[in-house]
């Protein structure tokens, strides 16, 4: 008489195949991805959190990935750390220059 | 999870005591070799092309080398979880039983610099579900992390466009099952250095009920062995012989769309640029950055008697003076 089969025995492995592409979104999508309300967000655009590029109000604002990522990072800084949006607004003028040093830098020893 | 230790050094066939100077020379001359765009075995020349990518990423930033020979021999120490010797630090994620949390393949880099080199896997977002935990009659849910990933992009895939497949392996708890995402990712044309593309509810899974974090990939543009990038333009290094700097020469330069023909005036002076207009990478208002070409003036090492010959002759006769300004 054969052993029953354990499934300990085996390694299940699922696969699944995911399209992805860079996307945009509202103002909106974006408040509610980042679980802000939208005024918040235009507050954000406001104060030049994510460049002057989306520090007129009198547009229609568009964010892509990389301006959702910033806002999640936004949120998690103001409520896990207790950045107030002053201090949030320094941080945010130096994560930009460390990352345009760090282009510079890349630049500068060349390939 | 185990990883694989990467020889850096080994991968660009140079000695530990190399200088800047001759890894940038390694690297320069291993990517032509290996070049997806020339390679004769094309999947194999890409594989190379971003192992000596990756060597380069590393070996060509002072900070990172130092880093890595820092951790020599106590590399694998660090991913179990102490401290290596000269405080390199820990970049893998790990679960709350010791297990890593994500695997990568097919972003171009190696689970090893991922793990100590990479952009960081450990995103913002909570940290543990205990870390924040309220009181035990209270209902708990906490979003899950964001997790980031490097995402290496030749200036190829950057100009046209690329599909490219990721696959993220995430180990199973409590006996269940690995879990493997494979994603088509669609690499837009005109991508920047360190934009990020975003995989919804990719994350860390959340606790109680609440959402997954998102995965980040963010682009590193891939070394060329003949461009620098600035946005969308490229720079690289026009090489003259000095009669060719005095009298003008057609000279051919490469570009991403192949060589072209380039014009140089006589009397053109080293440092100066060239621009080859619209033939960089794209921008995001659909036109094209440029090609600068500076000129480097080189001299010939060995020169025979007959030339040297005519050198004096030239120096007799020629009134110019570089130090006075004549």
């Amino acid at each position: 008489m054969s052993s029953p089969i354990s499934t300990r025995d085996y390694i299940l492995t699922l696969v699944h195949v995911t399209e992805v592409q860079p996307t945009t979104y509202s103002l909106e999508s974006a408040a509610q991805l980042a679980d802000v309300h939208p005024e918040m967000l235009r507050y954000y655009c406001l104060l030049g959190l994510f460049g002057e590029a989306r520090a007129q109000s009198d547009t229609q604002l568009v964010f892509d990935d990389d301006a959702l990522y910033e806002l999640r990072r936004f949120e998690h800084y103001r409520r896990h750390h207790g950045v107030n949006r002053k201090t949030l607004r320094l941080l945010c003028g130096l994560w930009r220059e460390v990352e345009h040093l760090q282009k510079e830098i890349r630049f500068l020893r060349g390939s | 999870m185990a990883v694989k230790f990467q020889d850096y050094y080994e991968t660009l066939g140079v000695a530990k005591t190399a200088s800047a100077d001759d890894i940038k020379q390694a690297f320069r001359k291993l990517a032509r070799l290996y070049h997806p765009d020339v390679a004769k075995d094309k999947v194999a020349g890409e594989a190379k092309f971003k192992e000596i990518n990756e060597s380069y990423e590393v070996l060509g930033d002072p900070e990172k080398r130092k880093r890595y020979d820092e951790l020599g021999s106590h590399w694998q120490d660090d991913t179990q979880g102490s401290s290596a010797p000269g405080g390199a630090p820990r970049r893998r994620t790990h679960s709350p039983q010791g297990e890593t949390d994500f695997e990568f393949s097919g972003t171009g880099f190696s689970d090893f610099f991922e793990s100590f080199f990479g952009g960081g896997r450990d995103g913002f977002g909570s940290r543990h579900p205990s870390a924040s935990r309220p009181s035990d009659n209270e209902s708990f849910a906490q979003p899950g992390r964001d997790i980031e990933a490097d995402l290496l992009v030749t200036l190829e895939e950057a100009l046209r466009g690329a599909l490219r497949k990721v696959t993220l392996r995430r180990p199973g708890s409590n006996g269940d099952a690995d879990r493997t995402n494979t994603y088509q990712v669609h690499i837009p044309a005109g991508v920047r250095e360190g934009q990020r593309i975003r995989l919804a509810g990719q994350g860390s899974a959340g606790a109680g009920g609440a959402s997954a974090g998102d995965l980040y990939l963010r682009v590193r543009l891939a070394r060329h062995p003949d461009f620098s990038v600035q946005a969308a333009d490229l720079y690289c290094d026009l090489n003259l012989a000095p009669w060719e700097a005095v009298l003008g020469v057609q000279a051919k330069i490469p570009t991403l769309d192949g060589q072209t023909s380039l014009r140089v005036p006589a009397g053109t002076a080293a440092g100066s640029q060239l621009r080859l207009r619209s033939l960089g990478l794209p921008r995001e208002d659909k036109t094209r950055g440029d090609i600068y070409a500076t000129v480097r003036i080189q001299t010939p090492a060995v020169v025979t008697a007959e030339e040297r010959g005519l050198w004096e002759q030239l120096s007799r006769l020629s009134p110019f003076n570089p130090r006075n300004g004549s």
